[in-house]
């Protein structure tokens, strides 16, 4: 009998007390993802990696490597709000008395100047081309000179999206949109992982200049609009969680360092750390959006 | 152009394994174009412009892992894939043959290391061992091709942190037992060593492996340490530390003739502490050393025997003989086998301090000796390619390896070389080193033996013979075998001495016989 | 009692930046270390907002 030591708030509303099935997905060192149906995911961490919507922290030791505790893809289980239960071995996971980790945005209202937030989004871009892996879609953060294939196949509709976010062009940002979602290497292609940051950015720092969040929601959510199929489950599961507002720690302390001006090198490093990619296909999103909502300040 | 696919259904594998199995089936010689990644529509589209797609390819779906490939030939394509399946079975969060691509990223992933081994193109490998030191960590700068300036920055800031800064032009340094660039395996021991200079180090380290003793710490200091400009800053360090470890009874210093202050300084310090010393100043007086309270050694064997008898609590004694017990006899039949005109001796050297080493023996014993690194400007070669009476090169020196590899790895320029000095009718004796160890070539002598055999059928074709003389510079446990080496040296009729000091006064004995014989 | 003989009293772990051949020799030798995949760095000096501009 495993322990649960924190489960996302977003879960607390899918799991109720009826029981319902899962299969187990994919399992890695530190993640097993059980997939419920075509749009619910519960995966389950350990203690070494951030929380982040949908998961739960297992009370495991830092170490223990989650397919070494015998999770194998396609396992069937059964899911409620106190336990998951494997079917066939032995391995059940108790999730009563565990804490809840809120995966909601916060938002607080913020003091600093516009020229700090600046500064704090031009912090970002030079920390992930400086300690960043860019063999994703990052180096897109250093001007349109051409050096890889993504980055060449991606140009055309970042400057879509842009300008569809800017314009308030609805179907402009549906059809950038489809000249991202799905591109790129990792089990969340890294344009998924941008798109993530966009965002966050999107959010937190339209949050800052007083943007209706109705509004913001609308973006994100023609941003997602053409989702279904056109990219991994994990990734869709992700993306729609992002349209939430909710995001991992690590994406959601950056945005609040950036926004309060508080440690935003470690916390962009703490990004730029995770997967292989993806923190720093993320790190780029976040600039991209955090520059667009600089220059276009209201979204009606 | 040969594309191909591997498709793996509902198959996940995290983003680092993904990354790294990208960036090595690129480096791959002969694959062209490589994309990696989920079938969601997006990475199909990019494949088809890539020329990349199958009809197979384009019905998989997001949840299904693949990769395609365009390269040159059908066994590169099935290489890459042996290894990408390697990889993928591997099923590991963070694969061992992570190359993280900067500095800062190598921190990330090992952030407990203590020392930076850089061997950048010179303007390159400044800022990154800047950046090491101010990160704390201490630094090895093989590049060379450093402005003394920028040297003297560099020593410095690590004195000031109080990290070893190896370099600029550090090839050789053993520390806490493990050999780093150019070095060799060594026994254990108390002996400690701070060299300015790689194959110096090489060579005593190797002798004193062979008379029994081993050693401690080997700290490489760069060949400019002690110029004026530079102080002797990293040899005072170095030799400070080795004061202080508990673990050496012996110190042994080592160096191209130093500027005179420089040499006075760092003599006091070693004269501070009471642990014994050893100090070879190549070709320089070994009276100060012994004002100093050091003991002067006078060939790096010397050196190497000296430093051996004291942590054996034994006597010392000045060795400037041999340790062959027919040495007598091998003279006497090889001089008889000379005829009138062949009086000269060539040196090929690959390592620089044993080539110096040589000269100054030789030009003690047998008169001028030219060379591309000459002991004065007066013996300097005209023409480096074209040898002179007698000549000693030293084919590591910047003048041979620009733009190629060093003669330790590869031989092509040594091979050559003897080839010509055979037909020059004056000569008599050709000297080779042969250095092993880790970064030296797998097989030095076995590259060499061909062109030993060309060059006797040239000679023996108007009747002469070449007296080859060798030293091995290695120990048994080296990579190469060394009884294995020097094997294939005797069984070519090469005379196989135990050091190049030994090596040289061998030569010089024969051409003095041969002059008293005439 | 500087750096340098702490050093002395730990466990190597090297992180090489250049010939690949020393990492492959340190790993025959079973030491823990990283070889860094380097290239010349670019030129970056391009203000974030006027990145925006580039890509209207």
């Amino acid at each position: 009998m495993l322990l649960a030591k924190s489960v996302a708030s977003d879960l607390i509303d899918t799991l109720t007390s009826k029981t319902v099935d899962g299969i187990v997905h994919s399992v890695f060192d530190n993640a097993c993802n059980i997939q419920l149906d075509r749009n619910r995911l519960v995966t389950l961490i350990s203690p070494k990696l951030p929380n982040c919507p949908s998961a739960i922290k297992l009370d495991i030791a830092e170490d223990q490597k989650l397919y070494s505790i015998g999770f194998k893809t396609g396992m069937k289980s059964v899911i409620n709000k106190d336990e998951i239960k494997m079917l066939k071995v032995f391995i059940s996971i108790k999730l009563t008395g565990a804490k809840v980790w809120d995966s909601s945005p916060l938002f607080l209202r913020s003091k600093i100047s516009e020229e700090m937030l600046n500064e704090n989004i031009e912090k970002i871009r030079d920390l992930t081309l400086k300690y960043g892996e860019i063999e994703g879609i990052a180096s897109i953060l250093d001007g349109d000179e051409v050096d890889n294939n993504y980055k060449y196949f991606i140009i055309d509709s970042v400057k879509k999206l842009t300008k569809g976010i800017k314009y308030n062009d609805y179907k402009m940002i549906t059809e950038a949109s489809k000249g991202l979602i799905g591109l790129g290497p990792g089990l969340t292609p890294a344009a998924d992982d941008f798109l993530l940051g966009v965002m966050a950015s999107l959010y937190y720092i339209g949050h800052y200049f007083d943007n209706y969040l109705e509004n913001l929601k609308k973006i994100a959510g023609f941003i997602i609009y053409d989702l279904p199929g056109r990219t991994t489950f994990i990734s869709e599961i992700m993306l729609r969680n992002g349209m939430k507002a909710r995001f991992s720690e690590p994406i959601r302390d950056l945005m609040l360092a950036v926004i309060h001006n508080t440690s935003v090198q470690d916390k962009c490093i703490n990004l730029l750390n995770i997967g292989g990619t993806s923190g720093s296909d993320c790190a780029a999103g976040i600039v991209f959006g955090g520059a667009l909502m600089a220059r276009v300040k209201i979204l009606k | 152009m040969v594309l191909k696919y591997l498709i793996r259904e509902n198959s996940y594998y995290d983003s680092v394994t993904l990354m790294i199995i990208t960036r090595e089936v690129k480096k791959i010689e002969g694959v062209k174009e490589v994309i990696v990644g989920m079938g969601t529509e997006l990475n199909k589209e990019l494949t088809g412009n890539l020329n990349l797609l199958t009809p197979e390819l384009q019905k998989i779906t997001p949840n299904d892992f693949f990769i395609s490939l365009d390269s040159v030939d059908d066994n590169i394509a099935k290489k890459a894939f042996a290894f990408v399946d390697e990889l993928l079975s591997k099923k590991k969060a963070e694969s061992e043959d992570y190359q993280p691509s900067t500095f800062e990223s190598a921190l990330k992933y090992m952030p407990d290391a203590n020392l930076v081994l850089i061997s950048l193109p010179g303007k390159y490998a400044v800022r990154e061992a800047k950046n090491a030191l101010l990160n704390d960590k201490h630094v090895m700068l093989f590049s060379d091709n450093v402005p003394l300036e920028e040297e003297i920055d560099l020593k410095k800031l690590a004195k000031q942190r109080r990290l070893l800064m190896m370099g600029p032009d550090c090839g050789t340094a053993i520390i806490n037992h493990v050999a780093l660039a150019f070095s060799n395996v060594i026994r254990k021991g108390p002996i400690g060593i701070v060299g300015a200079s790689g194959t110096g180090i090489q060579e005593v380290t190797v002798m004193i492996d062979k008379l029994g003793s081993g050693i401690s710490q080997a700290i490489g200091t760069g060949g400019r340490d002690l110029k004026a400009k530079v102080g002797g800053i990293m040899m005072i360090e170095g030799l400070k530390a080795l004061q202080n470890d508990p673990l050496t009874e012996v110190i042994v210093l080592i160096s191209k003739p130093p500027d005179k202050e420089v040499a006075r300084k760092v003599l006091s310090i070693l004269k501070e502490r009471q642990k014994p010393s050893v100090v070879y100043f190549a070709g320089g007086d070994p009276e100060v050393i012994k004002e100093y309270g050091s003991v002067p050694g006078l060939s790096l064997e010397d050196t190497a025997r000296k430093a051996v008898a004291i942590a054996k609590g034994m006597s010392i004694k000045d060795f400037t003989g041999f340790t062959v017990t027919n040495i007598n006899k091998i003279i006497q039949e090889e001089t008889k086998k000379l005829n009138k005109k062949q009086r000269y001796i060539r040196g090929l050297y690959t390592g620089g301090t044993l080539c110096d080493e040589a000269m100054i023996i030789l030009s003690a014993l047998v008169g001028d000796i030219y060379s591309n690194i000459p002991l004065k400007p007066e013996g300097k070669l005209s023409d480096i390619n074209k040898s002179y009476r007698h000549s000693l090169i030293d084919f590591g020196d910047d003048e041979f390896t620009r733009g190629k590899p060093h003669p330790m790895i590869d031989p092509y320029v040594r091979q050559e070389r003897i080839l010509s000095e055979v037909k020059d009718r004056e000569i008599a004796i050709i000297l080779m080193d042969f250095v092993l160890g880790f970064g030296s070539n797998s097989d030095p002598v076995g590259e060499m033996i061909p062109y030993i055999k060309k060059a006797r059928k040239i000679a023996a074709k108007d009747g002469r013979h070449i007296c080859m003389i060798s030293s091995v510079c290695g120990t048994e446990a080296d990579p190469q075998s060394l009884i294995g080496q020097e094997k294939k040296l005797k069984e070519e009729g090469v005379i196989v001495m135990p050091s190049n000091a030994q090596a040289v006064r061998l030569a010089a004995a024969i051409v003095l016989s041969r002059r008293n014989s005439q | 009692m500087t750096r340098i003989n702490e050093l002395f009293q730990e466990e190597l772990k090297i992180i090489n930046m250049g010939l690949e051949s020393f990492n492959e020799n340190l790993k025959k030798q079973n030491v823990k270390t990283v070889q860094v995949d380097w290239k010349p760095p670019t030129r970056r000096n391009k203000k974030m907002l006027s990145l925006l501009d580039k890509l209207k």
